[in-house]
């Protein structure tokens, strides 16, 4: 592993603030790209990208690519590579820069070494898609307090460059399809290659001893379980890991188990970047996620939490319903007496009138994960809510 | 029958589509040779089909092709052996036991209704019901099925206002759908149920084939519907135009929740995926949604020697608000009680909802610090943060409140500014234009606090304090608002007029912070104020005018006593007690009385044409002192002549089409006052005779009607600004400050706050009224006057004609049978001229006299929920009053006459008796005047007269006599003007002898009368024609 960062402070390093992330702003290339370069591909340059034509075709990849069977919770993998852009033969204008980074560099001289015969020039163009997953808020990746430590774990890697175009990636739709799993997630990155890289991310596990120490420490008080179920991870959390002598989000780079079947050695690598940038705003949503990536799940994690597993009662209740006393069939009964005539309403069917949060239900389940559409999905259908609200309200007064 | 017109609109929620369908009485030629067997599906017989089903609805604008846009449904209907039960009486009457019935399927003709078409149909259905309609159009009944979804559409539409809901995705295999599924929470969950329980099942029992019987449950029907209503309302009805590439399933999923229909085709196995995720997304809505039991915060104030106030949490009933389990509880709860098994996913749910409403607030987020959270405890100042923001914001979020009893009552506990008059005992009379004097004071609630009161509370810094033993509210801004206001204002003047509006909450707001509450004085503005609120001091009754002949009843003296100190004040009153308590008599009194005290402008009396004769008869009888003029017909006074004998009567009478034809030669008048009778003529502000009517130009003014106007918010602008204008503000701030809350919104403190400013000026008393009835006797008769139509009028005069010249040349029993038989066609021109002509299906209505003001009566009866019969002699009479009145009311009229079989006549009284029977009877005399009993009815109408009292009484006892409990009322049918009239003025001057002379041998002795004696009594007089 190229870096290995200190034992990372909770309080010592603030993740970014959630400023636009803008090329213009990057350390490396910035200057070579036109302000408006982010939404022209053929501007895009990676300097691996020359690299991937040569090795097209090349079966022997670095990292396994293991095709895995469609699992549950998976989300729509490889739903658009075969829209990817123009052939990359079409080839975008090199542009030859100079070299990053030290370890790029090195790199970079290899890779020539290996018959690139470019001469040190390295282009890059960035394959369009067409409904990749896109980062949904304008700033920043995540909002909450625990997507931004999830996100500052990445960014004091120092990863130079490829920080700044996994970025770009997570922003442009690079990122095709993420599946969850317990202990892992599975993305496809489309690179400059036709064919999407796999990436792997996955965060080291705890013990169940382990598991089952934290689960003590976090039912003395209600507020654990009543946050992270309602969506929300409380902040004592981390300090309740830190108590057990365990650290909830990963704080080195050996926490995380990443991989990606680029070509690029380094790891992590741009692709990485980007699927973990995606993660930082689905963690948002979901603060269970985490969970999930070191092997636990909600389900789980309740159990050890309630001293009996929340399916045990759920099959309760379910059993309760099968042994209820069985009911009047449900269709209308026969009697005219009441066939017909109905009985009085309820007052006040409309409900009280006073003013209405705009779409709270929808903000309350939030953004949708992995969202891959077009039109943002919060601010689209907000605006359904309210249009609807306003039209109703103004017919019903008409009569 | 002949009610073939007549249709019932049906609607039922079948399989995700809305299908109208009707009922109409089978035609004759239908069921003629046409036996029909139960072997197999077959046509109902009251099936509208899809012609009249089309008339129905074409009138609202929905038209469709009778024949291509139905289809053949099948309708569970509940059926004895091979009758089916049809809605209502109206359609037929099925004499089977009902304890046989079961449901069978038969074919209807339906017409699927979109949810534009639906949508309209039930926001007409729904206006129309809550105006206290039946009818959608003439003859088109609102089934209580169709009714029942008009509700149900106006709750889907609270969803939607409210934005309760949340995208879906549902479906499989390459179908699936968009959908906006409301998310019913918190209170609406209990009105959702309360809707289940009021389902008719007719609204479910619509299938497509007869295959099977539907099966699906009410609560999930009912969702099925409000969730079909909820998504076609937020779909917005414009097309985008442009329409965005849909790359990705997320793109179709999102385009189709916006556009269209929401439907999406797609062979894409991640559909499923993307379906499934959606669920998962959904989830922390839908888990509230499926919950039985909801998170409920409890304020409960603190204790005598208690500082603290505690917020205790429980778990509450979702079904049953009632059910309660405190928190403590699910965390703790016994191994063996109802809820032990259940109890690790109520603790779950605990979990999950304090979770939830932490982020709303931080005391709730602290009190997670516990591993069994169970409450929190609050300062004064936090509970009134809690109550006054928190709570709010808990209840929109879905969980349950429950706060003490007196801030609900809040209103009456804030600080607010209030007028203190103290005038003498003796101040001459007040008008509303009498200027007087008066301090300003505060009060907390009915306390009136001092300057150093006011100080001492600011210094308590606190936002509730408790005074005398109450919590009230005190904000510490308006704390000085007030002392201020105190400081820089002290002595003031103001009209009555202004101290008036702020006594009755008419004017709320100072301006600054502070509000209004009213006025306290003493001495005689007290007194006036006082006596107009109803508070402690009444008003003092008032002699009855010497010259008023005939005895005014207790109440009726209060009422006379009412009118007569309004008038004093000169403010409009509105007397609303109901049919037959003698509004007539109390106005005359108090116009009577005015004239007694030196009043010498004549007052107008405006009132619908069916009761001018009953007006002048009554005018005449009550208070003969008083001269009537008659203000009406086609040799009615004009310009300068009218003005000219208008002032030399005490009373003219005019009909309200004529306040507006005739405004300006009326208005040229000095009224001394206005009556409106049957006032609710002028209840839609826009009508033009409604305008006439607020612009004349009178000194007091008076309304009268039977029908309950306070209960029709709508109605009661245009009448309350006739009787004091201004008072509710113009009509677009009337709506917006009380029709739309109390109407849409069902606002509690505007429709108080409206009650309280209208009702000193609205006197209401109803039979029922326990001070009411120990003055009324238990049965009591009155004349109904009524006048002829033109048509009734010509014929009239025709038939006396035709015998005249029979009389001269006929004698002996010739001579008796052309006077009986023009005796009894008179009776029938009178009763109504379809039924001498026999030409009812040229139209009943507005034909008769009598039958418009019969049917304005019996709006009055059926409106209170009272019951009838009604005798006629004439069998074609009856038919033609039945199928009226049931085209008008929408309601079974009975109908008892010698033709009906004996066992048919049982059942007729049967039902009668029943409280959800038909509420209308009616009878021929000869088949109903004996023998029955009818005690569930407390009015009786003889609509022709038999001239023998004896026989009349008896009839009349079929409704009084033992068991009756009510009082009961007599209307007594007579056209001025008519022999009706003048045989009754025989009979009234001989009561003694009556029965002696008339007895037994009914109209016999009129054939005794000379000639000029049967031309003197058939005449027609010429205030018998009413228009």
């Amino acid at each position: 592993m190229p870096d290995n960062e200190s034992e990372f402070d909770a309080g010592a390093r603030a993740p970014e603030p959630a400023a636009p992330v803008s090329e213009a702003s990057s350390p490396a290339g910035a200057a070579a790209e036109s302000p408006n370069g982010r939404h022209d591909p053929r501007n895009r340059r990676d300097r691996y990208g020359r690299r991937d034509r040569f090795r097209r075709g090349d079966r022997g990849q670095a990292q396994p690519a293991q095709a895995k069977p469609p699992q549950q919770g998976q989300l729509e993998k490889g739903a658009a590579p075969e829209a990817a852009g123009p052939p990359a033969a079409e080839a975008p204008p090199r542009v030859s820069r100079a070299p990053g980074g030290d370890r790029d560099r090195n790199r970079g001289n290899r890779q020539g070494g290996r018959g690139d015969g470019g001469g040190g020039g390295f282009s890059q163009r960035l394959r369009p898609t067409k409904g990749g997953i896109k980062v949904q808020s304008k700033k920043g990746f995540g909002e909450s307090w625990w997507a931004k430590r999830w996100i500052s774990v990445l960014e004091n890697m120092r990863m130079g460059t490829r920080l700044q175009r996994g970025r770009t990636y997570a922003r442009s739709g690079q990122v095709l399809s993420v599946e969850v799993q317990k202990g892992v997630v599975i993305a496809q990155v489309q690179g400059s290659r036709p064919k999407p890289y796999q990436v792997r991310v996955g965060v080291k596990g705890m013990s169940h001893k382990e598991w089952f120490r934290l689960a003590r420490a976090v039912s003395s008080q209600a507020i654990f379980a009543a946050k992270l179920l309602s969506g929300e991870m409380p902040r004592e959390i981390e300090q309740a890991f830190r108590r057990e002598g365990l650290s909830l989000f990963p704080t080195k780079l050996s926490d995380l188990k990443t991989s990606c079947t680029c070509p690029d050695w380094s790891n992590p690598c741009k692709h990485i970047a980007a699927v973990y940038y995606l993660l930082g705003e689905e963690f948002d949503r979901d603060p269970f996620l985490i969970f999930t990536m070191r092997g636990m799940t909600r389900e789980d994690f309740m159990g050890m939490l309630g001293g009996r597993k929340a399916e045990a009662a759920a099959e309760i209740m379910a059993e309760e319903e099968e042994t209820a006393e069985p009911e009047e069939p449900a269709g209308p009964p026969g009697n005219p007496d009441d066939f017909w005539a109905r009985k009085p309403a309820p007052d006040n069917l409309l409900g009280e009138s006073g003013e209405v949060q705009p779409a709270a239900l929808l903000h309350r389940v939030g953004q949708f994960p992995f969202w891959r559409g077009g039109d943002k999905f919060l601010e689209t259908l907000q605006a359904t809510y309210i249009g609807a609200s306003q039209r109703v309200k103004q017919t019903i007064s008409e009569f | 029958m002949v009610l073939r017109q007549m249709i019932v609109l049906h609607a039922a929620f079948c399989e995700g589509e809305m299908l109208l369908w009707g009922e109409s009485p089978e035609e004759p030629s239908r069921t003629k040779g046409k036996r029909r067997t139960r072997k197999s599906t077959t046509n109902s017989p009251y099936d509208s089909g899809g012609a009249r089903l089309s008339q129905a609805v074409a009138g609202i604008g929905i038209v469709f092709d009778p024949e291509k846009d139905t289809r053949q449904a099948v309708a569970w209907l509940p059926t004895v052996k091979i009758k089916v039960f049809p809605s209502s009486t109206l359609i037929a009457d099925v004499a089977e036991d009902t304890a046989e019935a079961a449901l069978a399927p038969w074919f209807v003709t339906a017409l699927p209704l979109d949810a534009g078409r639906s949508h309209l149909l039930l926001a007409i259905t729904g206006s129309r019901r809550r105006q206290g309609s039946n009818f959608l159009a003439p003859g088109v009944i609102i089934g209580d099925d169709l009714a029942f979804f008009a509700d149900a559409l106006w709750f889907s539409a609270g969803l939607v206002i409210r934005q309760q809901f949340l995208p879906d995705l549902i479906g499989g295999d390459g179908q699936y759908r968009a959908l906006w599924r409301p998310a019913i929470v918190g209170q609406d969950q209990d009105k959702f149920h309360a809707l289940v329980e009021a389902m008719p099942s007719s609204a479910r029992s619509l299938t497509s084939t007869d295959a099977a019987p539907p099966s699906e449950a009410a609560d999930q029907s009912l969702l099925d519907y409000i969730t079909e209503n909820v998504d076609a309302l937020v779909r917005s009805p414009e097309d985008p135009g442009h329409r965005r590439p849909q790359h990705t399933l997320h793109d179709k999923w999102l385009h189709a929740l916006r556009f269209g229909n929401g439907h999406i085709e797609s062979p894409d196995p991640k559909m499923d995926e993307l379906a499934h995720q959606v669920q998962e997304w959904r989830r922390p809505v839908q888990s509230s949604v499926d919950s039985p039991f909801r998170l409920c915060f409890r304020l409960e104030e603190p204790g005598d020697d208690d500082e603290q106030w505690v917020v205790r949490y429980m778990l509450q009933g979702a079904r049953d608000p009632g059910l309660l389990v405190p928190a403590h509880d699910v965390w703790h709860g016994n191994k063996h009680g109802p809820l032990a098994r259940q109890a690790p996913a109520l603790r779950e749910h605990l979990l999950v909802s304090l979770g939830q409403a932490a982020s709303i607030y931080p005391k709730i987020e602290n009190s997670l610090r516990k591993k069994t959270p169970a409450k929190f405890l609050l300062d004064t100042r936090g509970a009134h943060d809690f109550l006054k923001e928190t709570a709010g914001a808990l209840r929109q979020s879905g969980f349950g409140v429950l706060l003490p009893g007196w801030w609900n009552r809040a209103e009456a506990a804030q600080l607010a500014i209030r007028a203190n008059v103290e005038s003498s005992a003796q101040m001459g009379s007040l008008s509303l234009e009498s200027l007087v004097q008066f301090k300003w004071e505060m009060a907390l609630g009915e306390e009136a606090l001092s300057l150093s009161e006011l100080d001492e509370l600011a210094k308590l810094k606190t936002p509730l304090a408790k005074i005398r033993g109450k919590w009230v509210e005190v904000n510490t801004g308006q704390i000085q608002a007030a002392s201020a206001f105190l400081k820089r204002r002290t002595n003031e003047v103001a009209s009555l007029g202004e101290l008036l509006r702020i006594a009755l909450g008419a004017e709320t707001h100072s301006g600054g912070p502070l509000k209004f509450s009213g006025v306290t004085a003493t001495g005689v503005v007290g007194d006036f104020l006082g006596k107009l609120q109803g508070k402690d001091t009444a008003f003092e009754d008032l002699a009855p005018p010497d010259s008023l002949e005939g005895q005014l009843r207790p109440y009726q003296v209060r009422g006379y006593s009412w009118l007569a100190f309004l008038r004093r004040g000169r403010l409009g009153a509105c007397l609303a007690d109901d049919m037959g308590l003698g509004k007539t008599i109390q106005t005359l009194a108090a116009i009577q009385l005015a004239v007694d005290n030196k009043e010498k402008r004549p007052y107008l009396l405006v009132c619908p044409t069916s009761v001018v004769g009953n007006w002048q008869k009554e005018a005449g009888r009550f208070t003969p002192k008083l001269t009537v003029m008659v203000h009406h017909g086609q040799g009615r006074a004009r310009g300068a002549a009218f003005v000219e004998q208008a002032k030399k009567h005490n009373i003219v009478l005019s009909s309200y089409s004529l306040i507006y034809r005739d405004f300006d030669v009326l208005n040229e008048v000095q009224w001394a006052g206005v009556v409106l009778d049957e006032a609710q003529n002028i209840k839609n502000p826009d009508t033009k005779q409604a305008g006439a009517a607020r612009a004349l130009t009178a000194d007091s003014r008076i309304a009268l009607t039977g029908t309950p106007i306070e209960n029709n918010v709508g109605d009661l602008w245009s009448i309350m600004e006739f009787l004091n204008p201004g008072l509710l503000g113009t009509y677009s701030d009337f709506k917006r400050k009380y029709f739309l809350p109390i109407q849409l919104f069902a606002d509690a403190g505007a429709t108080d706050r409206l009650r309280k400013l209208t009702s000193p000026f609205i006197l209401r008393r109803l039979k029922t009224d326990k001070n009411v009835i120990a003055d009324l006797p238990e049965k009591f008769e009155m004349k109904v006057f009524s006048t002829l139509t033109r048509e009734q009028a010509a014929l009239y005069e025709a038939v006396v004609k035709e015998a005249e010249a029979q009389l001269l040349m006929t004698t002996g029993m010739e001579r008796r049978g052309v006077v009986l038989a023009t005796l009894m066609r008179l009776k029938q021109v009178c009763n109504h001229p379809a039924q001498l002509n026999k030409d009812k299906e040229k139209g009943v209505a507005n034909r008769s006299g009598k039958l418009t003001r019969l049917t304005e009566m019996l709006e009055e009866v059926l409106g209170i929920g009272d019951r009838c019969l009604i005798f006629t002699q004439f069998t074609e009479m009856g038919d033609i009053l039945k199928e009226h009145l049931e085209l008008t009311f929408g309601r079974e009229v009975l109908f008892l006459h010698g033709g009906v079989a004996k066992k048919n006549r049982d059942r007729m009284i049967e039902r009668f008796s029943r409280e959800d029977g038909p509420p209308v009877f009616l009878l021929s005399l000869k088949a109903g005047g004996t023998g029955l009993n009818l005690t569930s009815a407390n009015h009786v109408f003889h609509f022709d007269r038999w001239w023998n009292p004896a026989v009349e009484n008896q009839a009349t006892d079929r409704a009084f006599r033992i068991g009756q409990t009510r009082n009961v009322q007599v209307h007594k049918f007579v056209c001025v003007g008519t022999l009706e009239e003048k045989i009754d003025e025989m009979i009234e001057k001989k009561k003694n002898i009556a029965g002696r002379v008339v007895g037994g041998a009914g109209e016999a002795w009129l054939t005794e009368l000379s000639n000029d004696e049967l031309k003197e009594l058939f005449a027609l007089r010429s205030e018998a024609i009413g228009e």
